[in-house]
């Protein structure tokens, strides 16, 4: 610590005389900047200007010229005699300075190395730090991971559930759609058949009907043409009867609708309607209704 | 399941055979009748009422129409025995057993005597099955007339019925042989109702008397008499009994017959051993020849028309019927089935000729369809003769030779019905059927 007061006297020891050094130095060059401060335009007055002579102006002026020469070179003595005692102190100041300077990189290099053990010693804190933090960054990141991949996996097993369960919602509404279309097809079916069979009983069923009038057509022709009395003189001649029977068959009605043009004829095959009466009919319930109205021709030459 | 799919068909089958069963409007059925029974009119004919208490029927009414309307071979009449009942009028019948018996028709009547001698005769002809009157008729008669009377029901019934005049109150000429094989041999032109009641002797003679002839009004006789030297033709009004000699001249006259207008007599004369026909004109009293060849040319008839003569001839090697214009004229021959036709005579429609028809040494009546040349034999004896059409054309009345003799017969023209008209009186030759009135 003396070493240091010491050195700290002698720096400022130095320190006044640089300032003072620097103080008159200063001050010396105040003194001939001062001129140069004259104002350096003249006023002239153009109108009242009067031309001399050229030769007293000339020796005028190498006489100036000779007084300012020898004030510059005054002036240059005593610059130069300045300089050498600010020579001196420059280089008493530079070696203070160097001293300094030498000091100041002692200093400077301690504290550096104090500061980079000091950020060594940071450094390795930090690493550490980091090293610690980059450990739980991973055990966050993985533990993260692991939660990111629980969830996905969650999110997945979701994802299939509802896939599972929409799937099979789909498949059963696709099996309801199929089953609806197959019992739609089904009853369509039914139904055709149904209609087909309908219409194969209903053709039948006229078949049989048909049957049924052929036969008792055959069986009334037969009754009434066994008698009819016909003879030669009537051939040529044809009428048509209506002829309505009650249930029974007993005929109702026998009327001439087309008359031969011969009476005897026309009657001969209304009383061959009327002893056929009663006519055999059908007892097939509702064949009846088809043969109670009977239209016939009759032709002995047809 | 399908027990109960079954089910439900059947438901649904059962219900539209239930709607099935609805009858189709305007469908309604026809029956075609093309063949009849070629039969009788079913007729009942009740005998007739007759209110005399005190004395007997002057005439069974109902039986002469019976026999009549039966001797036509049209109506069948139901028996007297099968009768359900005995009306005399429309008011007392039930149609509904005379139905019930098939009978289309039935006829009552009665006869209903007047103050002092005379009658009135009604009767009524019902349809049967319709229950409604077809023709009905009061009419008076003297005794002696209800016999006719009764022949005129039998008209209007068969005329009303069949659409055909009725010929039963018209009469028949036919000639009557007695000892025919002896000198006592009697020959009679003889007039007679239709049914051979009324027989009236018009000409006796020892000698032949042949081939009668009605003229076309009915009044007049034309016949053959071999009461002179050789035969001769005579025109006889029946109401006067006047006669006149047809003299043409020859050696033999012999088969008159009238024309349609009355006016002309055909003959055949024979001259020199050869018939031939001639046509007689009344009015100039002269013949005309109509043919001329060395064969055998006789039996004329006019054509109803007037415009034709048929006539038997040998010309071709048998007797045949040939035809000829009226006024003469080539001939063409109409018969070409059998070995022998002759005699023949028109319809009265003029379609058909009946002829007798012999083949196989079988002689029958048989009728030609002039038109279509087709023949049809009616008779089925062995020798029969002298065909006559009935005026209506319905039947055909001829003589028939039998074990005891020839009779007359009749057939109708359809051949469907025979029937014998027996008379009183030994042979019966060559009948005729008069024109109606």
């Amino acid at each position: 610590l003396l070493e240091f007061v010491d050195k700290l006297t002698s720096f400022l020891i130095a320190l006044v005389i640089h300032v003072v050094l620097l103080g008159l130095l200063f001050i010396s060059m105040d003194i001939p900047v001062e001129p140069r401060a004259i104002s350096p335009q003249p006023v002239v007055d153009i109108v009242q200007a009067v031309v001399v002579d050229e030769r007293q102006i000339q020796a005028e002026l190498e006489k100036i010229k000779a007084i300012e020469q020898e004030k510059r070179d005054a002036e240059r003595r005593h610059q130069a005699k300045l300089a050498q005692q600010a020579e001196a102190a420059r280089k008493a100041r530079q070696k203070e300075q160097e001293q300094l300077a030498e000091l100041k990189k002692k200093q400077q290099a301690e504290r550096k190395a104090a500061e980079k053990r000091s950020q060594q010693e940071q450094q390795r804190l930090a690493e550490l730090k980091q090293q610690q933090a980059k450990a739980t960054d991973e055990r966050r990141r993985e533990e993260s991971q692991l939660a990111e991949i629980a969830v996905r996996k969650q999110r997945e097993l979701d994802a299939t559930q509802k896939a599972e369960t929409e799937r099979k919602a789909l498949e059963a509404e696709k099996r309801r759609l199929e089953e609806d279309k197959q019992r739609r097809q089904a009853e369509l079916a039914l139904q055709d058949q149904i209609a087909e069979e309908q219409h194969l009983a209903k053709e039948e069923q006229e078949r049989e009907a048909q049957r049924t009038i052929d036969r008792y057509t055959s069986i009334i022709k037969r009754r009434i043409e066994d008698r009819w009395r016909v003879n030669n003189a009537q051939k040529g001649r044809s009428c048509d009867l209506f002829v309505r029977v009650i249930p029974g068959g007993e005929v109702a009605e026998a009327r001439v609708v087309r008359s031969s043009g011969d009476a005897n004829f026309d009657r001969s095959a209304e009383n061959a309607v009327f002893k056929s009466s009663p006519l055999p009919m059908p007892t097939e319930p509702g064949m009846f209704e088809r043969l109670r109205e009977i239209r016939f021709t009759f032709d002995p030459t047809g | 399941m399908i027990a109960l799919r079954r089910k439900l068909l059947s438901f649904f089958v059962l219900a539209l055979g239930i709607a099935g069963l609805v009858p189709q409007a305007g469908a309604v059925l026809t029956i075609k009748i093309t063949h009849g029974v070629e039969g009788a009119i079913p007729i009942a004919i009740v005998p007739f009422g007759w209110d005399g208490t005190d004395a007997s029927v002057p005439e069974d009414i109902g039986a002469v129409v019976t026999a009549d309307l039966a001797r036509s071979g049209r109506f069948d009449a139901l028996p007297i025995g099968d009768l359900p009942a005995r009306p005399h009028d429309g008011s007392a019948i039930n149609f509904r057993n005379w139905r019930m018996l098939g009978t289309e028709f039935l006829l009552v009547g009665r006869i209903v005597r007047q103050p002092i001698k005379d009658y009135v005769l009604e009767f009524q002809l019902f349809d049967v099955f319709k229950g409604v009157q077809l023709v009905g008729y009061s009419m008076p008669a003297r005794e002696d007339e209800l016999r006719h009377k009764a022949h005129q029901i039998s008209d209007m019934v068969y005329e009303k019925l069949t659409g055909q005049r009725g010929a039963f109150t018209t009469r028949i000429a036919y000639v009557t042989v007695t000892n025919a094989r002896d000198r006592n041999a009697r020959f009679s032109l003889r007039v007679a109702d239709a049914d051979g009641f009324n027989p009236q002797i018009l000409v006796d003679s020892k000698q032949p008397l042949m081939s009668p002839a009605w003229s076309p009004d009915g009044s007049r006789l034309a016949y053959v008499s071999f009461e002179g030297k050789a035969s001769a033709v005579y025109v006889q009004a029946l109401d006067t009994g006047r006669r006149e000699l047809i003299s043409v001249g020859g050696d033999a006259v012999s088969a008159p017959a009238w024309s349609p207008d009355g006016k002309r007599l055909a003959l055949a004369v024979t001259r020199a051993g050869n018939p031939d026909i001639y046509a007689y004109d009344f009015a100039g009293g002269k013949a005309q020849r109509l043919t001329d060849n060395s064969a055998i040319d006789t039996e004329p008839a006019w054509s109803p028309d007037g415009r034709d003569i048929v006539f038997t001839s040998d010309r071709g090697g048998q007797p045949q019927i040939y035809s000829m214009p009226a006024r003469g004229g080539p001939a063409r021959r109409l018969t070409f089935e059998g070995s022998y036709n002759a005699r023949a005579t028109w319809s009265p429609d003029g379609r058909l000729l009946a002829m007798v028809h012999g083949q196989d040494g079988r002689y029958r009546i048989a009728v030609l369809d002039v038109e279509h040349g087709l023949v049809q034999v009616l008779t089925s004896a062995s020798l029969d003769e002298s065909p006559s059409f009935a005026p209506n054309g319905a039947m055909i009345i001829y003589a028939t030779q039998t074990g005891a003799g020839a009779e007359l017969a009749a057939v109708s023209v359809d051949g469907r019905v025979r029937q014998s008209l027996v008379l009183d009186e030994g042979d019966v030759r060559e009948p005729v059927w008069s024109p109606f009135k």
